[in-house]
This record gives C-alpha cells, sequence and structure tokens, in this order.
C-alpha cells in the first residue's frame, strides 16, 4: 500500500515537472517569436545583433526555468515527504502545508534545505506537543515568513557578488585587448 | 591573517563551541534562545551559518535521518582552525576595547 501510495505520488510529481518543462519551453518560443518579428518589422540584418538577441532570449528562458524551478503544487510536498520519510504524512498533521511550500519556494535545492526543513519540522513538533497545534501553526508561519527575507537577501548577495565578478573579468578583458 | 566576526556571527560560534559535537541548527537556535532570551528565525540563523560556512570558519557533516524530522537529516556544524582563530582575535578585540573605556 505503502509503495503503491509512493509510486501515485512520483508519477504526479514527473506529470508536474513535465508541466514546468512545457511551460519553459512555451516561454522560450513566445520570446525567440517576438525577437523574431522584431528583427523583420525593424529589417535588422547584423549578425551580431542576432546573435545577441538569441542569447538573451536564452538567458531569459533559462532564468524563468529556474527561477519557478520547482512545481509549486501540492504533488511536489507530497512527493518529497514520500520520498523522504518513505510515508507520506496527513496535510492536517504536519506544519501548515502553504508555509512549508514557501520555505521550499524560497531556498535553493540542495541538502541543507532539507536540514531546513526538518529543523523547522523537530521544532514545530515540539512546539506543537508543548503549546499546542494552534500555537505551533502561528510558530511556523512566523519562522517562514520572517526567513522570506534572510534567505531572498542571501540569493540576491550571491547573485551581486557573481555581477561584480563578471565586471571585473570583463575589465581585465578589455584591458589585456 | 583571519578576519574577525560580527556579533550575531560570534554568538553563533560561541554557541557551537558549547554544544560541541551536537551543535545543529535547532540545538544552536535553541542555545542562543536560553542564553540571550531573544528568539532567532531560522532564515536568520541558516544564512549566517552559510556565511561562515563561506569564509571556511565552520565545517559541516550530514547525521543520519531522524523520524522525527520528517525523514531528514540534521547538517552539524563545527569550528575550523580558520574560525577559532577569527573568534579568539574579535574577543581579543573586544577586551582591547574594554580596558581601554575602563582606563579612560
Amino acid at each position: 500500500m505503502k509503495q503503491l501510495r509512493e509510486k501515485v505520488l512520483r508519477r504526479r510529481f514527473f506529470l508536474a515537472c513535465l508541466r514546468h518543462v512545457l511551460r519553459s519551453l512555451a516561454v522560450l518560443g513566445t520570446l525567440s517569436l517576438c525577437v523574431l518579428a522584431f528583427f523583420k518589422m525593424f529589417s535588422i540584418e547584423t549578425e551580431l545583433v542576432k546573435v545577441v538577441a538569441a542569447m538573451a532570449v536564452l538567458m531569459a528562458s533559462t532564468l524563468f526555468h529556474f527561477v519557478s524551478k520547482r512545481p509549486k503544487d501540492e504533488a511536489f510536498l507530497a512527493y518529497m515527504r514520500a520520498v523522504n520519510s518513505g510515508v507520506a504524512k496527513h496535510p492536517e498533521k504536519g506544519p501548515p502545508m502553504h508555509a512549508e511550500k514557501l520555505i521550499y519556494l524560497i531556498l535553493p535545492a540542495s541538502d541543507t534545505t532539507d536540514a531546513i526543513i526538518g529543523d523547522l519540522e523537530e521544532r514545530y513538533e515540539r512546539a506543537a506537543n508543548r503549546y499546542g497545534v494552534k500555537y505551533a501553526n502561528g510558530w511556523y508561519w512566523r519562522q517562514a515568513l520572517g526567513s522570506v527575507v534572510p534567505f531572498l537577501w542571501n540569493r540576491v548577495r550571491k547573485i551581486l557578488t557573481l555581477t561584480a565578478v563578471a565586471k571585473g573579468a570583463h575589465t581585465v578583458w578589455k584591458w589585456w585587448m | 591573517m583571519p578576519s574577525t566576526v560580527g556579533s550575531f556571527e560570534m554568538k553563533i560560534l560561541l554557541a557551537i563551541i558549547s554544544l560541541k559535537e551536537q551543535a545543529y541548527g535547532v540545538a544552536i537556535a535553541e542555545e542562543i534562545e536560553e542564553r540571550l532570551g531573544k528568539s532567532v528565525s531560522v532564515g536568520t540563523l541558516y544564512t549566517t551559518l552559510e556565511r561562515l560556512e563561506e569564509k571556511g570558519f565552520l565545517a559541516t557533516k550530514f547525521g543520519d535521518p531522524t523520524a522525527s524530522r520528517g525523514g531528514r537529516a540534521k547538517k552539524y556544524f563545527r569550528l575550523t582552525g580558520k574560525g577559532i582563530s577569527a573568534l579568539k582575535e574579535t574577543l581579543a578585540d573586544i577586551k582591547r576595547i574594554q580596558e581601554a573605556w575602563v582606563v579612560s
């Protein structure tokens, strides 16, 4: 029974992933068509502009794909729980589903993310046993909402560092050439 | 030459030292909350831990998954030599400033 449930969850999750990839491809296609129409309208023939535009389209689609990397539905959470614990939990007995989803969405996919979710779940259970489920739910929401800014700022900080490194490399390249 | 650490980073490093082998997210947060009487959000804690790890002040390892955590593993932290040097330097700086204030 457990195996059957996991199989169903896995299938749902992969269907959600497939939908996500198709959505990203649709974005890529739409952007490409827009750029082609723009070239046609303004009769742009320069090869360099075309290459730059193609790269920009590709980068924008990739960005879209990675920013909305994880399938944002219940199938994902259920699958994560089933894979990690072997048994899918009943949503009413675990932490608030939307708060957990929020954490998964703002964090990059890594082992640390699982450790963070595990820490939250451990403290949630303790709070629920000590003060009741209502208090624990409120606590979990406060943690989730309070973590949005630090986690997002951490990601922005990394992007800014990469941008600074790229700018530095570009300056060195220009100086060298 | 090792760099110094900030105020919250110092608190985290001291909590890790005090917890020895049992320093993982929940234990660190509870240790800080107990000692300082302030709540620590998981976001602030983990971004600081990640920053300290990037600086080379912390080493990490994953433990075994446990049922109470939904089958998820704990991430344990310990100080590296560089981390200990940075912490000592920061504490020495604070001591020097304190002494200067007491003298003047």
